[in-house]
């Protein structure tokens, strides 16, 4: 793919390349929500009292829809042959360098967190279904490995998680080109937004009441911190510079404003955030489609976010 | 908590709630409430998605098909609106439950079909009517559009009339 | 003074207008599910006698709002007219009746109406989605086949035009809205205490427990209805009109007014306010020669407004005169005055060259049948069309009879 390195952004002089389509959004939004996954994944683990079965393969889910993005990631590169140029070297100040190798960490860190993660009954489950004798062998070494190191695993999964979420916005920022990206908390941001859909995420499962409790708890901090940092990136990019206005201005009255403030303010974050103190402060029956109205509004945020910085 | 989803609002008050709701979007948007219009915004959206030829070759459908932005409407979010607000007061009150609701002795799987047809016939008379009971009813009806009041009678009669027919329905 | 609407929520800040629209439809919604009308069981029981709810809500939400848009514009903080022109569709009569009567059939048949079936979907219901759905396949279905001649002729029928009830009445502008929201909220309150009687009529054949029915409540909300009705009627006092600079003024053409006029002149009210000796000699056929100094004497600002107001005058007169502008009811000039009213419509048209367009043919068999008609003076008949073409359709204009 083409990168910009450009600092201007003239419509008159610059050619307007539509750089990034539909397979970024994606990426993004399964980065997030693979970081929040990490990071709730791990949390879950240090809690006082029992994991329930549900909770303890959720651990798995990182690595799956880290893949999931990736492969959306890998249909967007302009020359998919070279993707293995990637891992040849450490630009420091490219994201994506950095960006592909929190990826190379995050997948051994994921899968041995969610070996360790596993119950006897459960492990005992999956090598039964297993045929072949060696990898049955690799796989019972690398769960004694990690039973080992459980603790250790799980503040790496936190780690790798909030880095990997961090870098999603990231990704966006440092092209300060694009106007509407050229803000640092985006990071943050997407970081955030992540742990939400994570939560959002987790709670569509058979997770017991009281983990169900921990996830809605984190996942309306998660929206409180999310509205605030909306409001502060607006602010940032109005007070700038006449291109930050004008980029703010999209989403103040511009096309995208209806869909924005529609889809991922009121839909994604107040709605559901509404729903879930509900059920948990007056304990109301739960229900799916909280959860399910916050991945929506994740995913409309990184939709538009993408689509309005390249206008 | 556990609500009691047999309460509903006294209807006097829930009247004067909605013909608040109506009223504000009267005289903030100089608009008044609708339902139908979004419907066929929807409906033009997925046809569009696959024939969008079709779409802009047809008059009607092309207007609402609006060069590929069939949502850019204000009933379009309006109704996004009655969709939230619907959700959140069946979870407030009790009343979210997947099920499917008739007379006592009718068939479930035949309701839903009835369902289906009525919703069809609705359809296509809001479009001679330019409105349903919510677009005509209720804002034409309180802007005092003559039309709006003989099509309010005739929805009443058209119901009273068939009542009888359906009678097994419901009861 | 008007206040209300804010027109800039549909034009400048239209995406704002689109947000708070989610926030109305949510307030709409959520109303509609306390009221219970996501649940078909409690709609239809409106039908069998039993469940009066349908009927209360209504008939109470336009009453409701009714009384508002009548005591704010009352106060002039409103143009009613203006506002009911831009929201509400025109009405078609025949349509209407027919195509209700077909809606209330698809509602007992359904079990809800386009919107309560949303509602309902939102609720968790089956049978509310399958009713959506319907709306939707009915909604496409039939508008796809709308331009289809024969259909598009009957779904046009009866075009009244944008008409009120006060209308109907011929009562002056102010006082017709107040009168009539009076009337309807007395009709209202008779048919909720009728209701009433009869749902407790029904439901003791049934043997079913009466509806609850809380008698203060309801004593409330009719007093406040009543209490508004007579701030409506009171704001008839206050002296309020609408200003010359913010009202919309209209510009029609020669062909535009020639369409009304010939057309549907029961809609229109021509006032030619050019000097009486012109006006006597050549006029706009069914329109009244008041000059300009005399126009205040029509009373146009006390004037039954159902017909559109158009002024045709001296090519010199350009603004609108206050005492025009005071008219309650729609007002447009005709462009270029009388005199381009006479070139278009008392002048020959010139014979179009040959291999014209049809198009142009047509407009030159339009004018000089007007023309024809207005002046008694036959136009020649357009030149053939060349055989090459296939000949258009033989059509009257360009003799006597045309127009």
């Amino acid at each position: 793919m083409t990168e910009i390195d450009v600092a201007r952004h003239s419509l008159q002089i610059d050619p307007v390349l539509h750089v990034w389509g539909w397979e970024i959004p994606v990426y993004l939004f399964l980065g997030g929500m693979a970081a929040g996954t990490m990071i709730l994944s791990a949390l879950l683990s240090m809690r006082k009292g029992e994991r329930s079965p549900a909770a303890r393969w959720l651990a798995f889910a990182a690595p799956v829809l880290i893949s999931v993005g990736m492969g959306a990631l890998f249909l967007d590169l302009a020359h998919k042959l070279y993707v293995w140029r990637f891992y040849l070297a450490l630009r420091w100040t490219s994201p994506m360098s950095w960006g592909a190798w929190i990826l190379v960490v995050a997948y051994p860190v994921t899968l041995l967190f969610g070996l360790a993660s596993l119950s006897g009954e459960q492990f005992e489950g999956i090598m039964g279904k297993c045929r072949v004798a060696a990898v049955g062998r690799q796989l019972r070494k690398a769960r004694a490995f990690a039973l080992g190191q459980a603790r250790r695993l799980a503040w790496w999964n936190l780690g790798t998680g909030v880095a990997l979420g961090v870098y999603t916005g990231i990704l966006l920022s440092t092209l300060g080109a694009r106007a509407l990206w050229n803000s640092a908390l985006l990071g943050p941001l997407f970081l955030v937004s992540g742990l939400s859909t994570g939560a959002a995420f987790l709670m569509l499962f058979r997770v017991t009441e009281d983990e169900r409790h921990f996830l809605v708890r984190w996942d309306v901090l998660a929206i409180g911190i999310e509205l605030v940092l909306i409001l502060l990136f607006l602010v940032g990019l109005t007070t700038a510079s006449a291109a930050g206005r004008e980029a703010a201005g999209l989403l103040l009255g511009g096309r995208y404003t209806a869909q924005f403030w529609t889809l991922v303010v009121i839909g994604g974050l107040l709605v559901p955030a509404l729903l879930e103190t509900l059920e948990s402060k007056l304990h109301y029956r739960v229900t799916a489609m909280a959860p399910l109205l916050v991945l929506a509004g994740g995913f409309a945020l990184r939709w538009i976010f993408v689509a309005a910085g390249q206008v | 908590m556990e609500r009691n989803p047999d309460k509903f609002w006294n209807p006097y008050l829930a009247g004067v709630a909605l013909g608040l709701v109506l009223l504000a979007s009267i005289a903030i948007m100089g608009v008044g409430l609708g339902a139908s219009g979004a419907s066929l915004r929807m409906g033009v959206a997925a046809v569009g998605a696959v024939a969008p030829g079709f779409v802009e070759g047809t008059p009607g459908l092309a207007r609402a098909w609006n060069h590929g932005r069939p949502f850019d409407f204000w009933l379009s979010f309006e109704v996004l609106g009655v969709l939230l607000g619907g959700f959140v007061g069946a979870y407030t009150s009790g009343r979210l439950k997947a099920e499917t609701l008739s007379g006592p002795n009718f068939p479930k799987g035949k309701r839903l079909l009835f369902a289906l047809v009525g919703g069809v016939i609705m359809g296509a008379a809001a479009r001679v009517t330019r409105g349903c009971t919510s677009g005509q009813a209720l804002s034409g009806g309180a802007l005092m559009s003559v039309g709006s009041w003989a099509f309010m009678f005739s929805v009443f009669a058209g119901g009273y009339a068939t009542a009888w027919f359906v009678r097994k329905e419901w009861r | 003074m008007n206040l209300f609407p804010f027109w800039s929520l549909s034009g400048e800040a239209r995406e704002l207008g689109l947000v708070l629209g989610v926030l109305i439809g949510f307030g709409f919604g959520f109303v509609l599910e306390r009221a219970g009308f996501g649940r078909a069981t409690k709609l239809a029981g409106q039908f069998y006698g039993t469940d009066m709810t349908v009927l209360k809500v209504m008939f109470g939400a336009i009453v409701t709002a009714m009384l508002g848009t009548v005591v704010l514009s009352g106060l002039g903080l409103m143009d009613l007219r203006a506002v009911a022109d831009y929201a509400t569709s025109s009405t078609f009569l025949w349509p209407m009746i027919v195509g209700g009567f077909a809606l209330g059939v698809g509602f007992i048949v359904s079990g809800y109406c386009p919107g309560t079936s949303m509602v309902a979907m939102a609720s968790g219901k089956w049978d509310g989605l399958m009713a959506v759905v319907g709306v939707i396949i009915g909604q496409v279905g039939w508008t796809a086949i709308e331009h289809l001649p024969a259909i598009s002729r009957l779904q046009n029928a009866s075009d009244l035009g944008h008409v009120y009830l006060y209308d109907l009445l011929g009562l002056p502008a102010k006082v017709g809205p107040a009168v009539v929201a009076v009337a309807v909220a007395a009709m209202a309150i008779g048919a909720f205490l009728g209701a009433q009687k009869i749902s407790d009529l029904v439901r003791r054949k049934d043997a079913l427990p009466a509806e609850a029915s809380s008698p203060s409540t309801r004593r409330l909300v009719f007093a406040g209805f009543v209490a508004f009705a007579l701030v409506g009627l009171a704001t008839m006092a206050v002296p309020t009109g609408t200003s010359a600079s913010q009202k919309p003024v209209g510009s029609l053409t020669p062909i535009q007014l020639a369409g009304r006029v010939l057309d549907q002149p029961w809609k229109v009210r021509v006032v030619d306010v050019r000097p009486m000796a012109e006006c006597a000699a050549s006029r706009v056929p069914g329109s009244e020669c008041v000059p300009l100094e005399d126009l205040g004497k029509l009373g146009l600002a006390d004037a039954n407004a159902s017909r559109e107001l158009i002024l045709v005058g001296g090519p010199g007169l350009a603004a609108l005169p206050p005492a025009a502008a005071a008219y309650p009811g729609r007002v447009a000039m005709l462009a270029g005055g009388f005199p381009a009213w006479a070139s278009f419509a008392l002048t020959p048209p010139e014979p179009p060259a040959p291999g014209a367009g049809p198009d142009v043919l047509e407009t030159y068999r339009l004018r000089a049948g007007i023309a024809a008609a207005m002046t008694g003076v036959k136009a020649a008949p357009p030149p053939p069309v060349p055989t090459g073409q296939g000949g258009g359709p033989k059509k009257k204009g360009g003799g006597g009879c045309g127009g």
